[in-house]
């Protein structure tokens, strides 16, 4: 890995927003790894970012548990419907329940094969319950319901 | 910590005057899932009474609810929002659900993974377009009394 340039740092400075402390940047690493595996359309990368037993909640019907059902899911979904498409967040709201479990949430979406701009139906609430575990934070649960107009009332 | 259990399930819903329903618990049957489980039991009579108050004292102060488009984020905020909601496009709807998932996360805190939806007046059942699998944090505090950190749903069809 090489040393971070000035444009790497501003763009995680934007990232972060205004959860700087050190310890809502350890937190908020979990998305930076799941972004920086999905890039790589690297499913079993994105799920080392969850606990052993994470769960993995989608609209569609996923309902994936544990770190091998996650990666052979998100490995298959890189061969056929997010084959080389990327994915975007930035944290809009971070809670600490306690030392060391913390609720992170982002706005973003999947960004369609080239493109650097989310999709409006394709906008997303993310909520994030990261675990730190062996001195590095985790997700224990990733969920995520539709932003915006397709947001319809549910329960 | 006052003890290692989470408490009598039973015991937790009388306190609130909520009639328990043993069915709901499914699977999860040890007495601290139960007792986890009473959170979601709250909420479901919370939506039966359409009572706001009911609703927003399950959470927690700062507990947060992502209903519809809307981020609430304070127990406040959920207060103001049902009162409206069940005087208005909420009236007369209730919720079902059931349990799919509970682990503890640390002795204090448990998380809760549900399926169900909301039923609106005039239906029996869930419409298929309603489903939800909704997550729960749970939380126990010093005094042993437990609290909705957090609620999200998301729809199980695309």
């Amino acid at each position: 890995m090489s040393a971070p340039t000035s444009d790497d740092q501003a763009r995680l400075d934007d990232y972060y927003g205004p959860f700087t402390s050190e310890k809502a940047k350890e937190a908020l690493d979990v998305p930076l790894r799941l972004i920086a595996a999905w890039s790589k359309n690297d499913g079993y990368g994105v799920a080392k970012a969850f606990t052993e037993d994470g769960i993995l909640i989608l609209p569609g019907d996923v309902l994936k548990k544990g770190r091998d059902e996650i990666g052979a899911f998100m490995a298959a979904a890189y061969a056929g419907p997010f084959k080389g498409t990327g994915v975007t967040g930035k944290p809009v709201d971070l809670r600490f329940v306690s030392d060391t479990v913390a609720l992170i949430r982002t706005h973003g979406g999947i960004l369609a094969p080239g493109e650097t701009e989310i999709d409006e139906e394709l906008a997303v609430r993310s909520t994030w319950i990261v675990v730190k575990r062996d001195n590095e934070w985790q997700l224990a649960v990733y969920q995520n319901s539709p932003r915006g107009s397709g947001a319809t009332l549910r329960w | 910590m006052p003890n290692n259990s989470w408490g009598d399930a039973t015991a937790i819903l009388t306190a609130y005057g909520v009639e328990e329903d043993t069915s709901f618990y499914r699977e999860f049957t040890s007495a601290d899932e139960r007792a986890v489980l009473t959170v979601p039991q709250r909420i479901q009579n919370a939506w039966a009474k359409n009572d706001p108050d009911v609703f927003a004292d399950v959470f927690t102060a700062n507990g947060s609810l992502l209903l519809q488009d809307n981020q609430l984020t304070s127990r406040e905020d959920i207060r103001g929002y049902m009162r409206a909601g069940f005087s208005g496009p909420l009236k007369g709807a209730h919720v079902n659900g059931w349990p799919l998932a509970v682990k503890f996360l640390e002795p204090d805190i448990a998380i809760a993974i549900t399926e169900g939806g909301i039923v609106r007046p005039g239906e029996s059942e869930i419409a298929p377009e309603n489903q939800i699998r909704a997550v729960w944090v749970v939380v126990r505090n010093d005094e042993g009394d437990l609290s909705l950190f957090s609620h999200q749903s998301s729809p199980v069809k695309g």
